[in-house]
């Protein structure tokens, strides 16, 4: 597998009709509401397009033959830097909540939530 | 009809490191809210995570202390989810290249018998912050605390090798024992330093074919845990055996309540929609590293007991107890180089010292009574100054903060009495001011007159208050009574 389809691994359910790559409906629906992003019905076959042409992409790197290919976790030739385990951030409560909307008692407030 | 039960554990252990994985800001327990959450905890358009070097350390040595395949290349992904105390809207965790692969535990049973449970992998995350339903604010709000978020955790991913409550006990122990000994977690479950997530399925004895599971999130100690398990095998075999099915689900458990409620089903199910961190680059461990940290790696439990054992002569069993908790064990060799008494420093320490911790909900490391304290006291046991009733009011006196145990013996006034001249005047006194008692015990058979010693022993030990050496008084009064005869 082409590791970047990890990338659509959630979306990578569509059908092919003809030669152009569409989503269904309910899948958009699902995808929007995962994402906490409101599509509303003039937008949403146009989000299916877009989102269908990102997947043909998808299916073309899906038809390169990858076998026997590391794969790749990260598009650049370096590694990951270690920091040291010692704090050098201090507390900064005072200026971080002056630009949150709602603050109590050093909390942060957001609308209740309650699983 | 007889069931099997199939239990698979997930456990969250919180990393002993000074700062965040992924931060510099500090991770020190109970702090003012919000006083340790900087803006990269707190996800500001801007920044950027810096992995933190020594909790890539720690979860390697876990690796070394479960024999797994170290990862030489390991990777971070996003996890995708939206709640308030996960300020990014994902948890950056670790998917398709885990930092620790393969291994294996092994656990003791009580019957004497011992189980292999296999480690599918452990991997490097961050903890989420906390969301508090009640307190000083308006109630149609959550407070969010991100002290905790950013905090490194490691997750460790059982196979489903456990058959019962006690395996699956038996095996969060051992994992808690292995952590804290080799000291990269302080394992201090009531501040969540070890949360454990635990999957049950049952199938019916000998089939081949694995039950539905459900989940049980976010234990926090091994009684719950046990309760938990208890009771879900029982619903689940009630649910099947009254014709019903199992749900996939998440379920959570209420140590208070007792009781038990879905969180969600496998069809409201979250899809995480996983991709790899472009935030972070590959972690890569050097063959040095891991072979550094190997040979720098503390004493494992099994090991410390078998020198238990070995070194002060303790039995498995004792040596077992005391080894499981890396800080008991701790407490234990410090009490033990100090008194020169292992024997006694065992239970002691096992014994009334345990006993009053758990009365208290307090570990050893908060103990009022420190190691040397303690070994003041057995010194003073040992050499025969103190009584082990005496020794207890001592003890208590130490806890009470009192003071060492030479002050308080001196202060109370509680050394036994062992100057022989003083002891034969105290047990010829009470001869004499009791010679009925004397003459009864002259006119009794031999065979029967030892029953008569215990009404000396008291009279003596009452004048003495309670000060005499009992052994002693023992011998000077059989002399004394026998000159008599």
């Amino acid at each position: 597998m082409v590791p970047y389809a990890t990338l659509i691994r959630g979306i990578y359910r569509a059908e092919l009709t003809d030669n152009l790559m569409s989503i269904e409906r309910s899948e958009i629906e699902k995808l929007a509401t995962l994402s906490r992003i409101a599509i509303n019905e003039e937008t949403i076959s146009e989000v299916s397009q877009r989102l269908g042409s990102v997947l043909e992409l998808v299916d073309q790197l899906q038809a390169v033959d990858t076998d026997g290919v590391e794969a790749m976790s990260h598009p650049m030739q370096a590694t990951q830097r270690l920091r040291e385990d010692e704090v050098t951030e201090l507390n900064r409560r005072e200026a971080l909540q002056a630009i949150a909307p709602e603050t109590e008692d050093g909390l942060f407030l957001v609308p209740k939530v309650i699983e | 009809m007889s069931w099997d039960t199939v239990i698979g554990l997930e456990i969250h252990v919180q990393l002993a490191t000074k700062t965040k994985i992924f931060s510099g800001a500090s991770t020190a327990y109970g702090a003012e809210p919000n006083t340790q959450a900087c803006a990269i905890d707190l996800a500001m358009p801007g920044t950027l995570p810096v992995l933190n070097k020594q909790a890539v350390n720690y979860a390697i040595m876990f690796g070394l202390a479960i024999d797994a395949e170290i990862g030489q290349v390991s990777a971070f992904e996003r996890k995708n989810y939206f709640y308030p105390d996960l300020p990014k809207g994902y948890q950056t965790t670790q998917l398709e290249k885990p930092i620790v692969g393969r291994g294996n535990v092994e656990i003791q049973l009580a019957d004497g018998s011992s189980k292999i449970v296999r480690i599918h992998h452990a991997h490097l995350e961050e903890d989420a912050g906390k969301s508090l339903h009640e307190g000083n604010f308006n109630s149609s709000f959550s407070g969010i605390d991100l002290n905790r978020a950013g905090t490194p955790l490691i997750e460790i991913v059982s196979e489903p090798d456990m058959s019962n409550a006690e395996e699956a006990i038996a095996f969060a122990k051992k994992i808690h024992s292995i952590v804290t000994s080799i000291g990269i977690c302080d394992g201090e479950m009531s501040q969540g330093s070890m949360r454990f997530d635990v999957n049950v399925s049952v199938k019916p004895s000998g089939s081949d074919t694995l039950g539905t599971r459900t989940e049980t999130k976010n234990l926090n100690s091994f009684k719950f845990m046990e309760e938990a398990i208890k009771r879900e095998v029982a619903r689940q075999i009630d649910v099947i055996e009254d014709g019903g099915t199992i749900a996939q689900e998440t379920r959570l458990y209420n140590g208070e309540t007792k009781v038990a409620r879905s969180m969600r089903s496998k069809e409201e199910a979250n899809d995480y929609r996983y991709f790899p961190c472009p935030d972070l680059l590959p972690v890569v461990v050097s063959d040095e590293q891991v072979e550094e940290l190997r040979r720098n790696l503390p004493e494992l439990p099994d090991a410390r007991q078998a020198r238990f054992v070995e070194q002060y002569e303790l039995s498995e069993y004792d040596a077992g107890i005391l080894s499981s908790d890396a800080a008991m064990a701790n407490y234990f060799e410090t009490a033990t180089s100090a008194c020169k008494n292992p024997k006694l420093a065992a239970n002691w320490t096992m014994g009334e010292l345990s006993a009053r911790l758990n009365s208290q909900d307090l570990s050893i490391g908060n103990s009022p009574v420190s190691a040397e304290q303690l070994a003041g006291l057995i010194v003073r046991i040992a050499d025969n100054s103190i009584s082990g009733k005496m020794a207890k009011e001592v003890f208590e006196a130490i806890w009470d903060g009192e003071g060492s145990a030479d002050e308080i013996i001196e202060a109370r006034g509680l050394k036994q009495v062992s100057d022989s001249g003083a002891l034969e005047q105290m047990v010829v006194d009470v001869l004499t001011a009791n010679q009925a008692m004397v003459d009864d015990y002259i006119n009794t058979d031999e065979a029967k007159r030892k029953k008569k010693l215990g009404g000396f022993m008291g009279k003596i030990m009452q004048a003495s208050k309670g000060q005499a050496n009992p052994q002693q008084v023992n011998q000077i009064l059989a002399q004394k009574l026998n000159e008599l005869l």
